[in-house]
């Protein structure tokens, strides 16, 4: 074995993970070659350095210039992150499912809000949610409005949102009392049921 | 809170990625607020703490690729953190002068093999771990890791050897 080959093999060597076929050409080749040999010492020195590399400390004022960064948007995930001492991947998805139960009913009137590109989780607590509500009738489409209108928060197009809300006013004032209920329109009371439901489940 | 948990942590990989201290301040800032930005493609099968290394490592991949007529060798010492175990000033002087050398022979390495590296053998992360964070095939990791190594050891090897015959490492 020449001096190339064995460097080569050294990580393996070092691991132990080299095959048996080469071990005994290595370590001859080691015993006689001194190049060979400080290679390997520095390379064992190297791993324990790299090993030992010290922490270093932040800037003491980073904590705060992220979290003014990130403030707006997340604001309310962060919130939810204090109370709930979870991370916002993992509550995201929870939370909308529970705001599109409990909230869903009061956007009944608000129909026309633009589609917006999928997003994952809004998704996965939207079909969540339609499984919850059951056979409650006439519900998907306010289900999916208020997914429209939480998928343009995450989006940070909060302006949009207040848009929605005027619409929603305006709409409310020519309908009047023409719309019912949804809380007891439903004949079999799933839609209630499915509010249960998700409060004893969390 | 997520922020104050995993700070350190990123600033860290920033820092020894780069080795200054700004351009790690500035990452890890672009870090979190990418992490917000992206909450929604948080991938479920993944652990947070990994998609939050893959994110760190996508990102400064990124800018050294875009800013590759940057110098990045000379470092910014930055203080320490005390040793676990406390052995005296001059022990502590003797391994930052060795931390010191070998971070500039870390910053020499290719960016790739650099951040493997620095994952594997500072970060102490798994090898799968590692394979889920560059998102490659436990056999790109490990290949990675021991050829950093390897070019980290010859690296050095040679330094020693021209500081020997009195020349300027
Ligand atoms: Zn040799």
């Amino acid at each position: 074995m020449n001096c190339k080959q064995v460097q080569d093999l050294l990580p393996e060597f070092v691991d132990r993970q080299l095959k048996q076929t080469f071990l005994a050409g290595v370590e001859t080749h080691l015993k006689a070659c001194s190049e060979c040999e400080t290679l390997l010492t520095i390379y064992r020195q190297n791993m324990q350095l790299l090993g030992s590399f010290p922490e270093v400390e932040p800037p003491p004022d980073l904590v705060e210039k992220i979290v003014r960064r990130t403030a707006k948007p997340a604001g309310f995930l962060a919130l939810m992150e204090r109370y709930l001492r979870l991370p916002a991947p993992v509550l995201l998805p929870a939370v909308s499912a529970l705001l599109i139960l409990l909230l869903g009913p009061a956007f009944l009137q608000m129909n026309t809000v633009p589609s917006r590109s999928a997003n994952k989780y809004i998704h996965r607590a939207w079909s969540y949610s339609t499984r919850l509500y059951g056979k409650a009738e006439g519900m998907g489409q306010e289900i999916a409005t208020f997914k429209n209108i939480f998928m343009l928060i995450l989006d940070r197009r909060v302006e949009k949102v207040q848009e929605e809300l005027e619409n929603y006013r305006k709409q409310k004032n020519d309908q009047q009392s023409s719309q019912t209920s949804y809380i007891t329109c439903d004949g079999n009371g799933s839609h209630q049921g499915a509010i249960n439901h998700v409060l004893h489940e969390s | 809170m997520l922020i104050k948990k995993y700070q350190r942590r990123v600033y860290n990989l920033c820092y020894q990625f780069f080795g200054r201290a700004g351009r790690a301040e500035e990452m890890t800032q672009e870090v979190f607020m990418r992490l917000y930005g992206s909450l929604n493609r948080y991938n479920f099968e993944m652990e947070f703490p990994t998609w939050l290394m893959s994110v760190a490592r996508n990102l400064c991949i990124d800018f050294y690729r875009h800013h590759k007529k940057e110098k990045f060798v000379d470092i910014d010492v930055v203080a320490a953190l005390p040793a676990p175990n406390g052995d005296g000033p001059a022990a502590e002087y003797e391994r930052s002068e060795a931390h010191r050398t070998i971070h500039e022979g870390l910053l020499r390495l290719s960016d790739d093999l650099r951040m493997a590296v620095i994952l594997r053998d500072i970060q102490g992360y798994s090898y799968d771990e590692i394979a889920a964070v560059l998102s490659a095939p436990l056999g790109t990791v490990k290949s990675r890791i021991n050829r950093g190594r390897l070019e980290l050891a010859r690296m050095l090897m040679a330094q020693r050897e021209a500081g020997e015959l009195g020349g300027t490492a």
